[in-house]
């Protein structure tokens, strides 16, 4: 099947993933009452449900997942490195810092600017320490350090939590999770991950020359910069504005780029936007089959299963490579 | 005809190439000797704009516009090995496309083209990891010269060939001076340099001690003095 097929395939998934998590819930409603909910003609609860609760939360999914899975793709494409994705080069670490920076000075409000802001300040950092040496080993040296440095900032963070219930409220938070997604959050994410979806994508006819090699590359005329800049700030925009509504969710970027490789051969001015797809798919079924898990007193936190899905997977790959 | 003043490239501190100056009469194969370190490499980067160096080129400064004037063939080149062969000889046409723009007759007819001088359309259909290298850097040759650019820099491109390949590499590169090319090839074997080339520019030190006829570049002070090696292929000391 060709790519443009198997995009149009991926867009119905998508909304089939999305409509099928409206199912999802504690109260049981049917197929004619959600599709009624949808248009606002159900009664006032049924209405209120799949407005304002799971509506929300599975379109949250859905673009947090794309940002994720845009993000790892383009990674991988400029680093030409397999094991790249916005976790490892310090993107969801520096967001991840804003909000807990902001959760621990007692500013809910700010968590979501906060994340967003210091994604995008560690973009703008990574990118002045790479700019003596632009291009694949300049951004992994430079994000693998950024991200050790917030990650260790945000431990100092937890490590002087007032209280227990400070801690654990990071921690918790830090796991990931759709679970307070509202109408709000959708509207805050929205623009940002498709603002930075369109700079990822922007970047891919510049990635599929780049898998030759950056000297051949530029000698094609390519700017190794602006294809940097390009990736950076999509990078911030998708992942901070993820990290500011879901918290910091892992593995996503690495294993959705990768298992839609073969259908692009490699092509990633294809793959970005199917990995956008893909992540979308992926993360909203995840985050419907752990409402469907979960019980009352047993919240299964979104970060801690794309994590338990994504490690065995990155040990195959790791196997695999060696 | 391309012309080079004064280039100079520095690693650091290092002069890697030291105020070269020469020129390329257009159709002509040159081919670029010198020991390990003598800065050919440098010189074919400084050429194409890919490295910061002093003096300048008749060449574009505008990358966009020297990405149509010239191709390069890099030193180890590489590509994505899921890639069909044709996609990957299609990116050299990269140069004259914009960002939203799609492949013209003319690009599949460059493309073509390509292909055929380098014998590369049986390939099509075909992943590039599935190719010999020899095969592989026939497809990198033709996508260096479906960008048709005036000039064609190759950087030691028969590295790792057999003979076989070796040959059938630069009986290409010297027929595509036929069309009116122009081709600076960094060369490690001396054999192939003056058999196939049109001139020899001998590279010591980053410096450029000789530029004449193949047949006559190589002499025995050039091949004692550079080389450390005598006519007969034995080395010296």
């Amino acid at each position: 099947m060709k790519v443009r097929a198997w995009s149009i395939w991926m867009v119905l998934i998508c909304i089939a993933a999305i409509f099928f998590s409206l199912f999802i819930g504690p109260t049981g409603i049917s197929f004619s009452n959600i599709l009624s909910g949808l248009a606002g003609q159900s009664t006032y609860p049924v209405n209120t449900i799949i407005q304002d609760i799971r509506l929300p939360r599975a379109l949250l999914a859905g673009l947090v997942g794309a940002g994720l899975g845009a993000s790892g793709a383009a990674l991988q494409g400029f680093t030409r490195n397999p094991l790249a994705a916005p976790g490892l080069l310090g993107f969801s670490a520096c967001a991840a810092l804003g909000a807990v920076l902001a959760l621990y000075f007692n500013f809910p409000a700010l968590i979501a600017p906060a994340a967003i802001g210091f994604a995008l300040i560690g973009a703008l950092v990574m990118t002045m320490f790479a700019r003596r040496r632009p291009g694949a080993s300049g951004l992994i040296l430079a994000g693998i350090g950024i991200g050790a440095l917030a990650t260790a900032i945000t431990g100092l963070v937890m490590n002087l939590a007032p209280n227990p219930w400070a801690l654990s409220e990071l921690v918790y938070w830090l796991m990931g999770s759709l679970k307070n997604a509202d109408k709000l959050d959708v509207l805050i994410t929205a623009p940002l991950t498709l603002a930075g979806c369109l700079l990822l994508f922007m970047s891919g006819p510049a990635l599929r020359v780049l898998g030759l090699g950056e000297d051949t590359a530029q000698s094609l005329g390519i700017s190794i910069v602006r294809t940097q800049w390009l990736i950076v700030l999509g990078c911030a925009l998708c992942i901070g504005a993820g990290v500011a509504v879901a918290g910091a969710i892992g593995f996503v970027g690495l294993f959705v780029p990768h298992i839609l490789r073969f259908l692009t051969k490699s092509d990633e001015a294809w793959l970005i936007p199917l990995s956008a797809l893909g992540g979308a798919c992926f993360l909203t079924l995840t985050d419907g089959l752990i409402r469907a898990a979960s019980g009352p007193g047993t919240p299964l936190y979104l970060g801690i299963v794309t994590s338990l899905i994504g490690v065995p997977f990155f040990l195959w790959l790791a196997w695999r490579q060696s | 005809m391309i012309e080079l003043k004064n280039i100079s490239v520095r690693y650091g501190q290092k002069l890697v190439v030291d105020d070269l100056s020469a020129a390329v009469e257009t159709g002509q194969l040159i081919a670029l000797v010198g020991p390990n370190g003598s800065g050919k490499s440098s010189l074919l980067k400084a050429i194409a704009g890919l490295l910061p160096h002093d003096g300048t080129t008749s060449l574009s400064t505008t990358p966009r516009a020297r990405a149509k004037q010239l191709a390069y063939l890099a030193q180890n080149c590489t590509a994505p090995t899921h890639r069909n062969v044709e996609d990957i000889i299609a990116l050299g046409r990269t140069p004259y496309l914009g960002s939203l723009s799609k492949f013209s007759q003319a690009d599949y007819q460059a493309v073509k083209a390509a292909a055929d001088a380098c014998e590369t359309r049986t390939y099509f259909g075909r992943e590039f990891g599935t190719l010999s290298g020899g095969e592989q850097m026939r497809v990198h040759l033709s996508r260096a010269l479906a960008t048709d650019a005036a000039l064609l820099l190759a950087d030691e491109p028969t590295t790792a060939l057999d003979p076989y390949y070796q040959i059938s590499l630069m009986n290409i590169l010297r027929r595509s001076t036929h069309t009116g090319k122009t081709l600076i090839v960094a060369l490690h074997d001396l054999n192939l340099a003056e058999r196939f080339a049109d001139r020899i520019w001998v590279m010591q030190s980053g410096r450029l001690v000789a530029n004449k006829p193949a047949n006559t570049a190589l002499s025995e002070n050039i091949l004692r003095d550079v080389f450390k090696i005598t006519p007969s292929g034995d080395i010296i000391g």
